[in-house]
């Protein structure tokens, strides 16, 4: 049943079997080079045994067992096994094309802008055509009769329902917008990008794809891989976040979540941009896109500088083209979805709790009004803005309502909404990524991220308004 | 248990009844399926462990995968192998073969190897390695019967 | 000369891998071990990584680890 080493090597074997009783497939793994087994051999015995091997193949011992063994795998593979040549298939072609930057690099980007068009067409179809009629209409009916019934006024109320009259977005409550949110609007954004996750797995496009951004992604410090939470985090950051432990560091996991955090904008968040930056023109738009991806980069390399820890290079095998399987894909995405309504969800429910009870027993107002001097003279921001940047720290889409109007009755001007709009996006994306960081990085690793992400979002609004001062705006 | 992107969790798919659960192995944040899967009547618990190239793991993956094999009871350890690639993936399955826990070797992709010019003697490859040995196309279901049939084998075997 | 100089498309066989020892695990359970036949097939730019097609199956690997992996060219 086993297969015999040279003469050497199961000497060797034999001696340590002999002092040391463990069973030979324990000896042999140590022999490989795994810690745990080794460190049950005493040294003496252990430099004693290999002494001979090492004198021989003038290696290390883990060395020439690997290549021993790997030598037997491909011996029996070649014996068993008849290779007939034939010219590569048209998949294995493409495959190859895909891969190569001149024409892999264009081909990624029209992917990458086929996957958001159609993500913003499909979600925002679900939200508006399914979502929204479902909750305004039979939902809305069956919790205010819940809760008219029992608690028709005072705290409670405000708790569960918020300001009554107000969409599902603004009202605040806990069953309104507290449901509203991560089932009408979060749900069908992060749905979509799991369809999309999967089958650019199943396909075997995804390796390709991390190569491809590999080069940029280990300027600063990470590897291609980490393209996954980024696309993840454009529908939602909590997911995205949770996909971070495909890295292996700890050093890439923090750097990874502070970038998702300042620099890709959630579902909330590309909403805030295009309602109120929106109508001003793309130009404007694409600028703040480009402004994030300036912050991704610069950040990136600057933490991965200042941090210690090792950054280890992409080592991975190319999986051929393959046609996805309609089956494998609905199960794949449907476990994930339900992992992350089991996990995700939950802390989205938190977050807006807090923010509620924040909110009724009037802390955010307090704080806006301490703060506001501060903000006031470093952003050039009007009094009224500072409110909605303050409660935009954990709510995005209350924020856009704020905003808009005061830019239309022009209180605001266009390029103090710009720097109003590119912070809400630096900052925390909403209040249950805020959660799910404290889950991932402990009470020290969010601190030090949220300090990270403020002076990053005071710095760049800062500077954006000295820019557009000086062009006397 | 066998190497990434190799079809096992296709093949536990085909394998396992309709529940299947996510559990996050404890100590490391690498999730892998659980699942339960019937054989001669008696229901036993099945595990679509990560995907690793060797015992000694050099990612969390692997570390999840070697520590779930070592330190649960295993009845029998189901190698599934990337047939395009069977000289790396034999690597692990001599590993394996050290650990005297029965052990079924279930060529996966024979389609594609077929595809790729590459024709592989079973039996020879089951007497190399004294192995019972099937080949599968997860992605199809053909050859899960067989796969099934062999488990069930080796599993009275064992009784004995 | 190392994978890093080889030029795309050309055949190479691998003569010895430099490096540390968890590395080298790596990069031969991956399949590249000294002695095997590979063809280069595109590296990406700016110290990008490099694309080795072995036995069929395609291998990227890191900038720094290819200028590891030592070769010599073949016809």
């Amino acid at each position: 049943m086993r297969i015999r080493f040279e003469p050497r090597i199961e000497a060797a074997i034999k001696d340590i079997q002999k002092k040391s009783n463990l069973p030979r497939w324990k000896i042999l793994l140590a022999l490989e080079g795994d810690e745990r087994f080794k460190k049950k051999i005493p040294e003496k015995i252990w430099q004693e045994a290999i002494s001979l091997v090492e004198k021989d193949h003038k290696e290390p011992i883990e060395l020439t067992m690997l290549k021993a063994r790997f030598g037997q795998a491909g011996a029996i593979a070649n014996r068993v096994q008849k290779v007939h040549h034939r010219h590569p298939t048209f998949l294995e072609k493409l495959g190859d094309i895909t891969v190569k930057p001149l024409i892999g690099l264009p081909i990624a980007v029209i992917i990458l802008m086929g996957v958001f068009k159609f993500f913003i067409t499909a979600a925002g179809f679900i939200t508006d055509k399914i979502m929204t009629p479902f909750f305004e209409g039979p939902y809305d009916v069956f919790i205010h009769f819940l809760v008219e019934g029992t608690f028709p006024k005072g705290f409670i109320h405000d708790m569960l329902i918020g300001t009554p009259g107000a969409g599902y977005l603004e009202s605040f409550g806990v069953l309104t917008t507290g449901i509203f949110v991560p089932i009408g609007i979060v749900l069908p954004a992060v749905l979509i990008f799991y369809i999309i996750l999967t089958l650019l797995e199943d396909v075997g496009y995804l390796p390709r794809l991390a190569i491809l951004v590999d080069t940029i992604f280990h300027r600063i410090g990470l590897h291609g891989y980490s393209i996954i939470p980024v696309i993840l985090s454009f529908g939602c950051n909590v997911p995205g976040v949770m996909a971070t432990r495909i890295l292996t560091s700890d050093k890439q996991r923090f750097m990874m979540l502070t970038l998702l955090g300042i620099s890709i904008p959630c579902t909330a968040q590309t909403a805030v941009i295009l309602r109120v930056i929106g109508p001003f023109g793309l130009g404007w738009v694409i600028l703040i896109y480009l402004i994030l991806m300036t912050i991704f980069v610069t950040t990136g390399s600057i933490l991965n500088r200042a941090l210690k820890g090792t950054a280890p290079e992409i080592a991975i095998e190319i999986p051929p083209y393959r046609l996805p399987r309609i089956s494998n894909l609905m199960m794949k995405t449907g476990l994930r979805i339900k992992q992350f309504l089991l996990e995700a969800i939950p802390w989205v429910f938190v977050g807006i709790i807090l923010v509620n009870t924040l909110h009724t027993l009037g802390i955010t107002v307090y704080l806006s009004r301490i703060s506001g001097p501060l903000m006031g003279r470093w952003l050039g921001l009007p009094e009224e803005a500072i409110y909605p940047l303050i409660i935009g720290f954990l709510r995005k889409d209350v924020a856009t309502g704020l905003l808009t109007p005061l830019l239309n009755k022009n209180i605001m001007n266009f390029y103090q909404a710009m720097v109003a709009v590119t912070i809400l996006v630096i900052y925390f994306p909403c209040a249950a990524t805020f959660v799910v960081f404290l889950k991932e990085l402990g009470i020290k690793g969010t601190i030090k991220s949220t300090f990270i992400m403020l002076v990053v979002a005071f710095g760049i609004g800062g500077l954006l308004h000295l820019i557009f001062s000086l062009f006397a705006l | 248990m066998g190497n990434p992107n190799v079809g096992k969790s296709v093949i536990f798919n085909r394998l396992t009844g309709i529940k299947v659960i996510i559990s996050n192995y404890p100590g490391t944040t690498v999730e892998f399926l659980e699942g339960s899967i019937i054989i001669e009547g008696k229901k036993m618990k099945i595990v679509d462990a990560p995907g690793t190239y060797s015992l000694i793991p050099s990612d969390k993956a692997g570390e999840a995968a070697v520590n779930l094999l070592l330190k649960e009871k295993t009845d029998l350890i189901i190698n599934v192998v990337d047939s395009t690639n069977l000289g790396r993936n034999l690597y692990l399955t001599l590993q394996l073969r050290e650990l005297f826990i029965p052990l079924i070797l279930d060529l996966n992709m024979v389609d594609v190897a077929r595809e790729q010019g590459i024709e592989i003697d079973i039996p020879a490859l089951s007497k190399e390695l004294k192995v019972s040995v099937v080949s599968t196309v997860a992605i199809s279901g053909e050859g899960i019967r067989e796969l099934r049939k062999a488990a069930a084998e080796i599993l009275k075997r064992d009784e004995k | 000369m190392s994978l890093v100089e080889l030029a795309i498309g050309m055949g190479a066989q691998i003569v010895k891998l430099k490096g540390g020892f968890g590395m080298q695990r790596h990069l031969i359970s991956l399949g590249i071990v000294p002695g095997k036949i590979i063809h280069k097939i595109t590296s990406q730019p700016m110290g990008g990584p490099i694309v080795i097609e072995i036995e069929g199956a395609r291998i990227a690997v890191g900038r720094g680890i290819a200028r590891r992996v030592i070769v010599k060219r073949i016809s």
